[in-house]
């Protein structure tokens, strides 16, 4: 059957909508016509923030958005955007391979929404700003466009942190409402014009490293599906999730470099000031893992599982050129 | 054509009920719920509904701004500091015949320059103006044709929440929108302008000079006095915007919070002021986003019912050329407006037209994203201009809202038609000059 | 104001008895909940102050409180801002409708006689504004429920606790069911020659 799916991002979305897209295109290729997804684009029936709540009530079968975002209400999806956590692939090999869906999934159960996850975001930028950040000070007093975790940690430095909706941003950087703001990959912030009213542009994406968008589908609606029909499921979203790991990297360069010659400056937050950020992290998480007790699984789990494989990884490091 | 049935009964619905003279925003949503089961749609599916009114309208902090600028403007009013801003604008215009009515459109450009929330300019104009307008004999269409006209100004003129919601729509950027929609804007409040003009030149009787206006005592030192709080109100508001102190809505807030020390300045700030003034601010709030709710109720149904489909369809029924299709487009636009809030309009047809518009030769020689700015604009003007369509504009609800009662709703729509037209015109200018939209962005972003 | 005393025929201003006596009670919680855009003006002040003097954490404790977490940051005052602007939208949409403030296209109903006037308010009242807040009511209280079990709120240190503003929603619908009931009670009893029209 064709399952309508209602997602928090525009339908045309560069990158962010694309994996749907071809989620929906490999269930029809899959089953000649008989799978497929029918997408709809932010507030065309939906808003954004109220996805959850339908899926879960049944007003809507399906739903597709950013795991992280609804860290307010199940306190376990903040697992999809951890600041110094996994970056891309760790974090897919941890959902799939390390039991780390297994986990997300134990807090959407109550909400009756099975979790897939079909798309993973390469690290985004550390934001557009149109003050400096030399040293961890700098962030005092910093109105920043921030959400999730990311937030919490900055607020730690005397930063005030707010979140705004993508339609909001714009005005509010363009008018110093706020200093900066973080949204999403330089392929993606180009639409929405960020680069023509900021002055630099920071790295490391720090406040997350790699982040999770998922397919939510109402339970009742999953368990109706044929076995089949749900291999399909599965197997299409893996697909999704593998073109996003491997279409996002090439494609930032060259905009980061038509950001450059438009006079944007590129840099790099200094080493001390991350230092600091990951110490601020740390304590961050560590607080909300005693909170919660299924977030707490999930962040140690994680924290395990990246681990596990730095004996590999440093072995097998080649020296840089 | 028959699947069509459903949402285009809808429709014939919407229109008898509101015409029965039944609340507007009850209309629309009680046909919005009868539909869905008429349709056949589940029961489960009206629970959208709830999230829309919450996410909509409570969760929308930008609609903050309605009950702040109404509350600055039922402030100004009750304590007398609307009618000298008025008088004092008309005298600086010369005392000139119209000269009031050329104020007010004055001051809705100046309102749309500090917000894009059409509510909340049309009324706080219609709460200032239209008393003293109607006081000084101007013909009442004029008057409410003129307020509501200007007042819908500040969803083209930036800020405005329009141009961001189509902006993210097609992908365009914010600020190339932005300013690609001064010169538009400002065409159109001259356009008003020049109807006033017009009217006071030939209907002398319609537009007439005011004679309230106390004549004693040097013009310079009135002004000084008089201007004093309306500029000390615009530059609260438009400055706080500029310096980055304040968004757009709370510079709503601080407007409010000025007027009031205004009021208390002129010794009218008693407790029965405030009273009154937040009593006003109640109902009217209640009635401008009650609307709001009704009409997120119906779009919902009404994309359920896949009226969005019968649009695609009638669309696809006609291929007539870069400039029939474009023609088409914006025709069913306006259509739309008539029946369809304009938040449901963008998210319900922008989508659909952008490809159609993007394939399109107009033989300009213009880039594919310069193509897709101008249409942007037009499609703007274009819904800017539904506000103000009878019979189902929201600015002249609005005006109908707070308007004394022997101005009845057959006023205003005659009122209106004139600056509907006036509409038409601008928009036929900028089809015929895409320069219109897109020098400024050009002269600015460098294209 | 031109309608400050326009009222529905038979409005809460004339008569006794107990649908009067909620009619005012409607009106009279309207009129209350107006008065919190004071509070929002204030904290419109707060906010554009605190922003300007760059403080984004005003205060902190210990335990966590009810609305408002472990501290009171920018984001709390933003977001009490709309809150209260909920709140205020929902309690005042009732007495809207006894005070007969909401929009109606009047040039066909100018023409009707008070009968005809009755008879589609009444209509109305059973086809349109019933079923919308019978709908919005029952699945209002599922959506305020599922808001408490998820024990919804902020994720960014703004305000917590979103089930209380979100039951604001079948609470002003609620309360618009009652006008509206009440208000065809009134109209049945006029169109039945039980009750005087207009004064
Ligand atoms: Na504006
Ligand atoms: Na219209």
């Amino acid at each position: 059957d064709i399952l309508d799916v209602h997602m928090s991002i525009p339908k045309d979305l560069t990158f962010l909508a694309d994996s749907a897209k071809l989620m929906d295109e490999t269930l029809r290729n899959m089953s000649g016509n008989d799978v497929g997804l029918q997408l709809y684009g932010s507030g065309e029936l939906v808003p954004a923030g109220e996805i959850l709540e339908n899926v879960s009530s049944g007003a809507i079968p399906a739903g597709w958005s950013f795991l992280g975002q609804w860290g307010g209400q199940v306190p376990v999806a903040q697992i999809g955007a951890t600041p110094f956590g996994a970056g891309p692939e760790a974090l897919a090999a941890w959902l799939h391979v390390g039991g780390g869906l297994e986990i997300v999934q134990r807090g959407f159960d109550d909400l009756n929404i099975k979790v897939l996850a079909c798309h993973i975001t390469a690290p985004e930028p550390g934001g557009w700003f149109n003050k400096e950040i030399n040293s961890i000070e700098d962030f005092s007093g910093l109105k920043m466009r921030m959400a999730g975790v990311g937030a919490r940690v900055l607020n730690e430095f005397g930063a005030s942190a707010q979140y705004l909706p993508a339609s909001e941003i714009y005005l509010a950087l363009e008018r110093g409402r706020i200093d900066a703001t973080e949204f999403s990959l330089p392929i993606i912030d180009k639409d929405f014009g960020f680069n023509q009213i900021a002055t630099y542009q920071y790295y490391p994406g720090w406040h997350q490293p790699g982040s999770v968008d998922v397919l939510m589908i109402n339970m009742d609606v999953w368990n109706d599906m044929s076995d089949g029909e749900r291999a399909m499921y599965e197997a299409a979203c893996q697909v999704s999730l593998a073109w996003t790991l491997q279409y996002a990297p090439s494609a930032q360069t060259p905009q980061i470099e038509e950001f450059e010659a438009g006079g944007i400056e590129v840099r790099r937050f200094p080493d001390e000031v991350l230092a600091e950020l990951r110490a601020a992290t740390e304590r961050v998480l560590d607080a909300e893992a005693e909170n919660d007790a299924l977030y707490g699984e999930a962040y140690n789990s994680m924290k395990a599982f990246v681990a596990s494989s730095g004996r590999w990884t440093d072995l097998q490091t080649l020296p840089a050129e | 054509m028959i699947e069509h049935i459903i949402p285009l009964t809808m429709v014939v619905c919407l229109l008898l009920g509101i015409f029965s003279g039944y609340p507007v925003a009850f209309v629309l949503g009680g046909i919005g719920i009868l539909f869905a089961f008429i349709g056949g749609l589940p029961f489960a599916f009206l629970k959208i509904g709830v999230s829309r009114i919450y996410a909509g309208v409570i969760e929308n902090w930008l609609l903050l701004a309605v009950p702040l600028f109404v509350f600055m403007g039922a402030m100004l009013d009750k304590s007398g500091l609307a009618q000298n801003l008025l008088y004092s604008l008309e005298r600086a215009l010369g005392r000139k015949r119209g000269g009031l009515a050329i104020s007010v459109a004055l001051l809705g450009i100046v309102m749309a320059a500090s917000t894009g929330i059409v509510g909340a300019s049309v009324v706080m104009l219609s709460t200032l103006a239209l008393p003293i307008m109607l006081r000084e004999k101007y013909k009442p269409e004029l008057a409410v044709g003129t307020i509501a006209a200007s007042g819908t100004l500040g969803i083209l003129i930036p800020p405005s929440i329009m141009l961001v919601l189509v902006g993210d729509i097609l992908q365009i950027s914010v600020g190339e929108l932005f300013v690609g929609a001064m010169v538009p804007g400002l065409l159109l409040g001259g356009l008003y302008i020049a109807y006033i003009v017009f009217v006071a030149l030939t209907k002398p009787n319609d537009a007439p000079v005011s004679t309230h206006i106390p004549a004693e005592g040097s013009l310079a030192l009135a002004l000084l006095r008089d201007l004093f709080a309306p500029l000390a109100l615009i530059l609260t508001v438009l400055g706080s915007i500029a310096t980055g102190t304040a968004t757009p809505t709370e510079a709503a807030g601080l407007g409010a919070i000025c007027a009031m020390i205004l009021a208390a300045i002129n010794r009218k700030l008693t407790f029965q002021t405030m009273s009154t003034c937040v009593r006003e601010t109640g109902n009217t709030t209640a009635m401008i986003l009650g609307v709001l709710v009704g009409a997120t109720i119906f779009g919902m149904v009404f994309k359920g019912l896949k009226g969005d489909e019968m649009i695609e369809n009638a669309i696809l029924f006609f291929d007539l050329g870069a400039y029939g299709t474009l023609g088409i487009l914006l025709l069913l636009i306006f259509i739309m407006g008539f029946f369809l809030e304009w938040v449901e309009i963008s998210f319900i047809v922008l989508p659909l037209f952008a490809p159609i518009v993007a394939g399109l030769d107009f033989g300009l020689g213009i880039s594919r994203e310069q193509q897709l700015l101008w249409f942007a604009m037009l499609v703007a003007v274009n819904l800017q201009t539904s506000f103000l369509t009878p019979p189902f504009g929201y600015s002249l609800f609005y005006v109908k809202g707070v308007a004394p009662p022997e101005i009845s709703i057959r006023i205003i729509y005659r009122g209106i038609i004139p600056f509907v037209g006036l509409q038409l015109f601008g928009l036929a200018l900028l089809i015929i000059w895409p320069n219109l939209v897109l020098w400024a962005p050009n002269a600015v972003f460098g294209n | 104001m031109a309608h400050e005393m326009d009222t529905q025929p038979g409005g809460p201003e004339r008569g006794i008895g107990p649908v009067h006596t909620v009619l005012r009670g409607i009106v009279w919680i309207g009129q209350a909940a107006a008065w919190l855009i004071v509070p929002i003006l204030v904290l419109v002040l707060i906010g554009v102050t605190l922003s300007a003097a760059k403080i984004g954490t005003i205060v902190r404790w210990e335990n966590d409180v009810f609305l408002f977490g472990s501290k009171l940051t920018l984001a709390s005052i933003g977001d009490l801002q709309w809150h209260l602007f909920g709140i205020m939208l929902m309690l005042t949409m009732a007495g809207a409708i006894v005070s007969d403030r909401h929009v109606r296209v009047d040039f066909l109903r100018q023409n009707f006689s008070d009968r005809t006037k009755n008879i589609i308010e009444i209509i109305g009242f059973l086809g349109l504004l019933a079923p919308l807040c019978a709908i919005v009511v029952f699945h209002g209280y599922d959506f305020t429920v599922r808001s408490f079990a998820m024990g919804e709120g902020s994720n960014y240190d703004g305000m917590y606790d979103r089930f209380v503003l979100k039951a604001f929603v079948p609470i002003g619908f609620g309360l618009m069911l009652i006008a509206g009931l009440c208000l065809t009670i009134q109209r049945l009893r006029i169109l039945f020659g039980k009750g005087k029209p207009h004064d």
